[in-house]
């Protein structure tokens, strides 16, 4: 349009020459004549409109052009070109129709709000929203005349219906005629309205009345209508005066009925309480109403007051209580599983649930406790409440003249008073009495013989005080344990020193051992109580020296332990085995092996044998009786006779009750794909047992453990397969070749991440929101505050005006003044 | 001249009966005159009036009482390094080295050329060595203060130990093969054995608590008797001059000097005590000499444990030691395991060869392995060894099934040692991998090459003790499956390794050797458990069953009853509580 150089004065003439407003072919420039002839049309509106044009033509200066490096033909960039100006323009006004109109507005109250239907809807046409709004209204009505039918309900007036009060009482408007007999009397109707007259030769005898005319008949109707009117009158106050009469005989009836006859004031309501008072003002006393006014508000505060009675949860039958408890049992064993395979127990759905439950299982529950208590009735002489014992000392004072029998009743005792529901202490005092039991079983043990009767009463309360004070029992556990593991490294170093000493676990730590494993669960993959026990119970059967027959027992009662311990896991334990092995080779009859090579397997052997465990001879006893635990224990406790322990009597006992368990482990551990490799020594060790040293039934006994061992090896061999470990896909070759995205665009995200692609989106529509947030923010004020300066200058012109326009008149009086003054001061005046 | 004599008249008296009070049976007193003649000889000593005279001259009588007394004095303080008291041990190993300083001072300044007097010294290494009563005291002593400190001492101490150790051996040997062995003889022997018994123990305890050997030359700078600087190697021109100074109580003293001779032809300037060489050869001659020595079992698993580290980098021909380790190797159980180290260091650095290495390797893994104290040293080596990429597979895969058959009687430290060095072993020899994963494709090509008839038996032979015949390779680590059930969580989650993708970067054995039960026990229990441990929740009845007898009921009921009794003792049927 404009052309390139020249001043701006000077463009611009040349593009208002060119839009023909000036110069050659505007309008100015032609003659009256051309203009009359020539273009008639063109008048002043023309040249608005050119201007108008021109000035919405882009000017070169409000463009804003970013330079674009690399431009690549045919792609579409965004804003490249910009209108800063116009933009600011288009701002700036926005903001004067919506901020500055807020502002203006803000602090001030009141003003009318067009509420009325799409006042503020610009899509709805006048004539469309007069329709809606007629429409709504009548909805309105309707259903307003559905809820508040004044008509439907007898509303009344001095008792009487306002139906039957007229209050219009022209004859015409009259609604208390019948309906059918309208306003105009019948006669009128049938003779004188629509088709009337036509029926005159049936009724021949009222063609007389025919006859009359109009105005007579007007007269009529007025006479009989003012007779209605007059006949409705009366009917009205006889009515009035029924009505009365029966109000007063009301209060009467109404006494009659809520008289109360057997003291016992039937609750009146309020408003009979109010119709009460104000009915019987005159003839009760003032006391009588008080008294009343008392019961009834005594009444309300009772209800006020009175709790209500919550429902409570039925009684339940005994299937369901067993169902409950099946539930119940069902969860903790899936529970328990799921913790054996090393996963977490609640990791499941329902483990809110679970959680829940869990905690209030069994030892929580106060009913639980009381279920054992059928046997309390037996102990009369025995002291009802007992003070929870803080030491080991406290409770021997307590137990100073309780039977063994009555011990556990004294602990149950001490356990129902403290018990952890009742207070909030209890739950500290069996924290405290929890050792103080443990420490006075283990105490006990250590006597001879060792009361395993007494104990066998206490395990069961040790459990249900484990499950009320878990934390704390596990801390007792884990610390006897340490200590236990401490002493034995301890002894393990010095073994030059004690040799005679058994480093097997003493009676009060083989309980100690059982307990745990009794209390928590022994299946679980990782427990943090009985898994380092198990681990010691390992050490003991690794390192302790066997030397002799009461270490034989030992071991045998750890690995009995062990067993009993992974029933139900089946987890493999070396040492064991290991250790009934080595007790095989040991007890072995006299010249069974002769050099260590000639024994079996690869379990360890130290070169020292002992010779003392050997089997001399034993084809005179008949058979093989258990090993006695009471001669255990005493020789344990230092109040037995070792060589018990050395005779063949016990040997045979003890190599019966290592190969029982031995076959015990291999059944549990028939399922592992190696079970041939653990227990092919055992067999092959009674293989090379000359038999011919044992009585008939126990070569018998043993002969059937062989082959049970062998029939297991046999299955196990032939079920297992050559290992497959690695079917996953095959890893694949770590490739070096750099990796081409085809047909690469930078405005695409190669993420390959989803997850990670939409947090990045999300947080880069994040900044990009919080920028313009910002600017608009920044903008809002630049405006306020333009606003302000605008409006303080607008303020201060004012002022200015006004001062200007005081002083003015003020200068003029002034002048005025000393003009007169000096006129007068010459004497002009 | 004649002060001197009026002097040790005086003294004479005075001397003898300090010596006499020597004698006495109170440690005190011992001490006190210990210290009383101390004090008097050492102004004699320094003035070198102890000498042996040059010219045996009349006047010179006293002086020669006075020499006798000093020599007395000398052998009563090398007794005392015998006697059970520590307080009057340390204190004579004390004044026997002063009197070394002072006399071999005088000696040099006199004779102008460094002179170490050894036959002093000769005496009381003898003092030390053979020495019943050699305690903890005396050991320390001698070693913090003198041995580990200064060169000198310690060069002539393997010197003379050597010389003893040899001596007391080649004399025991003349006597065994003598004809029949009298009664007397017998007792001789037995205190021979006692003889080279305090001999090796006391040597080794001294050698085994070396510290300061010197690796260079310009180590050797400490000495207890002055420096001898090349200066005063300098002014020794003639041979006469060092004659002229004899010891003391000499009957072979000439030794040291002659030594001094011949090394003074070949290298003129250095002395041998300033030597490596010469250090390094008293040291292997002092070993050698040790070694030959019977010796009980603990200390020579001592001697194997520091061989490499303490002994082999010092000798001046290592390959003497091989015999010895090869032997030690044949020896089996734990002497082998710790032949095994020096054994590695002269093949590795001195390029011994040792056939069928392997083999022997392989046949070291026995039952008793996984449970020995040593087993960590042992299995550094292994991974050392078995590093290469370029063994035979089936011999890699012998030993990878002999360590997982080995791992099932193997305690947890054990195991969490071999499991790692399988893997590792599988990574580096893919081949190997069909002892882990055997599809049935590969099953029924070994089958057909006639490897397996029936895979139900383990085709691996244990007893085979050639590892390239063993067959490993067409069997499978059932055993390793089984681990995955092992008791100790930490055992079971690592042998479940097998069971991921094999693309986990090669264990650091390192972090797997040094376990214990004590060390896992103590992991187990040092963390804290963040929630309440699980509860078991059937509560228990009894601790131990007891078989309660009924008496009222009638025998109708004995089976019932012995079937509920067999019920309550379901799992301690062994026990009768």
């Amino acid at each position: 349009m404009a052309k390139s150089g020249g001043s701006a004065l000077k463009r611009l003439k040349s593009t208002l020459k060119e839009a023909k407003v000036i110069g050659h072919g505007s309008r100015s420039s032609m003659s009256k004549k051309q203009k009359r002839k020539g273009k008639p049309k063109d008048d002043k509106n023309d040249t608005k409109d050119k201007l108008e044009f021109l000035k919405n033509q882009i000017n070169p200066f409000e463009l804003r052009v970013t330079k674009t490096k690399h431009n690549v033909l045919g792609r579409k960039v965004k804003g490249i070109q910009g209108r800063p100006g116009l933009k600011r323009q288009i701002g700036i006004e926005k903001r004067k129709q919506t901020l500055l109109v807020e502002m203006e507005s803000r602090n001030k109250v009141g003003g009318l709000i067009d509420r009325r239907f799409g006042e503020n809807d610009p899509t709805l046409s006048l004539e469309e929203k007069m329709l809606e709004r007629f429409a709504r209204e009548k909805k309105q009505r309707h259903s307003k005349s559905s809820l508040f039918n004044l008509e439907d309900d007898d509303l009344t007036h001095y008792g009487q219906s306002l139906t039957l009060i007229d209050d219009f009482d022209e004859p015409d408007l009259s609604l208390n005629e019948e309906v059918d007999t309208g306003i105009i009397d019948h006669d009128t109707v049938d003779k004188g309205h629509f088709g009337g007259f036509e029926e005159d030769e049936q009724n021949n005898d009222e063609s007389e009345h025919k006859k009359k005319s109009k105005t007579e008949v007007m007269k009529e109707v007025i006479a009989k209508s003012k007779m209605h009117k007059y006949e409705r009158q009366l009917v009205q106050e006889e009515d009035e005066r029924v009505c009365n009469e029966l109000d007063n005989d009301l209060d009467e009836i109404r006494n009659l009925i809520s008289l109360p006859k057997s003291g016992v004031v039937p609750l009146p309501t309020q408003e009979a309480a109010f119709r009460n008072k104000s009915v019987s003002n005159g003839s009760a006393s003032k006391k009588d109403i008080s008294d009343k006014d008392d019961a009834y508000d005594r009444h309300v505060r009772e209800l006020a007051l009175d709790r209500r009675t919550r429902p409570t949860d039925r009684i339940k039958s005994e299937e369901e209580i067993a169902l409950e408890e099946r539930e119940k049992l069902e969860r903790l064993e899936i529970a328990r599983k799921r913790r054996m395979e090393g996963l977490d127990p609640e990791s499941d759905d329902d483990s809110v649930k679970r959680k829940k439950q869990k905690r209030t299982s069994m030892a929580d529950d106060p009913d639980y406790d009381h279920i054992s208590d059928d046997d309390d009735n037996n102990h009369y002489n025995l002291a009802y409440t007992f003070p929870c014992p803080t030491t080991l000392a406290e409770f021997l004072k307590i137990l100073q003249d309780v039977e063994d029998e009555e011990v556990h009743v004294v602990v149950h005792r001490i356990r129902v008073l403290h018990h952890i529901k009742l207070s909030v202490e209890n739950r500290v005092k069996l924290e405290k009495f929890f050792p103080v039991l443990m420490d006075y079983v283990l105490h006990r043990v250590q006597e001879n013989p060792v009361p395993i009767l007494l104990i066998n009463k206490l395990v069961g309360h040790i459990f249900d005080l484990v499950q009320q004070v878990p934390e704390s029992a596990t801390d007792y556990f884990v610390s006897k344990i340490v200590t236990m593991e401490n002493n034995l490294t301890k002894r393990l170093f010095s073994s030059g020193l004690k040799k005679s000493k058994s480093m097997f676990p003493t009676i009060s730590e083989f309980i100690l051992l059982r307990i745990l494993s009794q209390v928590f669960p022994t299946s679980d993959f990782h427990h943090p109580v009985v898994t380092p026990a198990q681990l010691l119970m390992a050490q003991y059967l690794a390192q302790c020296p066997l030397s002799n027959g009461l270490d034989l027992v030992s071991g045998l009662l750890l690995c009995n332990l062990m067993h009993e311990c992974q029933v139900l896991s089946k987890r493999i334990i070396p040492e064991a085995l290991n250790f009934l092995f080595i007790a095989l080779v040991y007890l072995a009859p006299q010249g069974t092996f002769n050099s260590m090579e000639s024994i079996p397997g690869i379990f360890p052997l130290s070169s020292k044998f002992v010779p003392t465990l050997q089997i001399k001879d034993t084809i005179f006893v008949d058979d093989a009786n258990p090993l006695d635990f009471s001669q255990f224990s005493s020789v344990m406790n230092g109040n037995g006779n070792i060589n018990v322990f050395d005779n063949d009597l016990f040997r045979l006992s003890a190599l019966m009750a290592t190969l029982h368990l031995v076959e015990n482990f291999a059944k549990m551990y028939n399922c592992t794909p190696a079970s041939s490799e653990l227990f092919e020594p055992a067999s092959k060790i009674i293989d090379t047992y000359p038999l011919d040293k044992f009585s008939s039934t126990i070569k018998i006994k043993i002969a059937s453990i062989r082959e049970t061992l062998e029939r297991l090896q046999k299955f196990s061999k032939k079920s297992r397969k050559p290992l497959e470990l690695q079917h996953h896909r095959p890893i694949p070759l770590p490739t070096y070749i750099p990796k081409f995205q085809e047909n690469f665009s930078i405005d695409k995200h190669y993420d390959t991440d989803r997850e990670q692609a939409k947090l990045n989106k999300l947080k880069a529509q994040y900044k990009k929101e919080r920028k313009g947030a910002i600017r608009e923010l920044r903008k809002d004020s630049k405006c306020i505050a333009h606003h302000n300066i605008r409006k303080v200058k607008e303020k201060d012109t004012l002022y200015k005006k006004r001062i200007n326009s005081i002083m003015g008149i003020l200068e003029s009086e002034q002048g005025e003044k000393k003009a007169y003054e000096k006129a007068k001061k010459y004497g002009k005046i | 001249m004649k002060d001197k004599c009026n002097l040790a008249d005086r003294n004479d008296t005075k001397f003898s009966t300090l010596l006499e009070s020597l004698e006495n049976k109170s440690p005190d007193v011992i001490y006190d005159a210990m210290y009383a003649l101390y004090r008097a000889f050492v102004p004699l000593l320094s003035m070198g009036e102890l000498q042996k005279p040059k010219k045996i001259v009349d006047q010179n009588a006293a002086v020669m009482c006075l020499r006798d007394s000093y020599i007395h004095y000398v052998n009563k303080l090398c007794l005392f390094l015998n006697h059970e008291e520590p307080g009057l041990q340390v204190p004579s190993l004390n004044i026997l080295l002063d009197l070394l300083k002072i006399e071999s001072i005088y000696l040099t300044t006199s004779s102008g050329a460094y002179y170490f007097s050894n036959n002093h010294f000769y005496r009381i290494v003898e003092g030390l060595i053979d020495n019943e009563n050699f305690n903890e005291h005396l050991q320390t002593e001698f070693i913090d203060k003198y041995w580990n400190k200064y060169d000198d001492l310690r060069f002539y101490f393997l010197k003379n130990a050597a010389k003893i150790i040899n001596l007391a051996t080649n004399s025991g040997k003349p006597k065994d093969r003598s004809g029949p062995i009298s009664k007397k003889k017998r007792t001789n022997e037995r205190l021979d054995d006692n003889k080279l018994n305090n001999l090796m123990e006391n040597t080794f305890s001294i050698l085994e608590n070396l510290r300061s050997m010197p690796t260079d030359a310009s180590e050797i700078k400490d000495f207890w008797i002055g420096h001898p600087t090349p200066e005063i190697v300098n002014k020794q021109t003639s041979g006469n001059n060092e004659e002229e100074f004899k010891d003391i109580s000499d009957e072979d003293g000439g030794h040291d000097m002659n030594d001094k001779k011949s090394h003074t032809k070949s290298q003129d300037k250095i002395p041998p005590i300033l030597q490596l060489s010469s250090h390094r050869r008293v040291f292997s001659d002092c070993w050698l000499a040790l070694l030959k020595l019977p010796m009980k079992q603990e200390s020579y698993k001592k001697i194997l444990l520091i061989m490499h580290k303490k002994i082999i980098p010092h000798m001046l021909q290592p390959t003497m030691l091989m015999d010895y380790l090869t032997e030690s190797y044949n020896a089996g159980g734990a002497i082998s395991l710790l032949a095994l180290n020096g054994l590695f260091t002269l093949i590795h650095e001195h390029n011994l060869d040792y056939p069928d290495f392997y083999k022997k390797l392989y046949n070291l893994f026995d039952r008793n392995l996984m449970h020995v104290k040593y087993r960590s040293r042992f299995f550094r080596l292994v991974d050392l060894f078995l590093s290469s990429t370029h063994l035979p597979v089936q011999l890699v895969a012998s030993f990878i099934k002999r360590m997982s058959r080995l791992s099932l009687t193997s305690p947890p430290h054990g195991i969490v040692i071999l499991i790692p060095l399988i893997y590792n072993l599988i990574r580096r020899h893919p081949s190997c991998m069909v002892l882990i994963h055997r599809p049935y494709e590969i099953k029924s090509r070994t089958e057909d090459g006639g490897h397996i008839n029936n895979i139900s038996e383990d085709p691996y032979v244990f007893d085979e003790p050639d590892p390239m015949n063993s067959n490993a390779i067409a069997s499978s680590l059932w055993e390793l499956k089984t681990l995955q059930n092992h008791y100790l969580p930490n055992v079971a989650t690592l042998a479940k390794i097998f069971q991921d993708k094999f693309n986990k970067p090669s264990y650091n054995l390192e972090d797997f050797l040094d376990h214990t039960y004590a060390t896992l026990f103590e992991a187990e229990t040092s963390k804290k458990p963040k929630k309440t441990p699980a509860l078991a929740f059937e509560k228990p009845n009894f601790v131990f069953p007891v078989c309660e007898n009924i008496n009222n009921t009638e025998q109708i009921d004995a089976e019932y009853q012995e079937l509920r009794n067999a019920n309550i003792m379901k799992g301690w049927e062994i026990f009768r509580f």
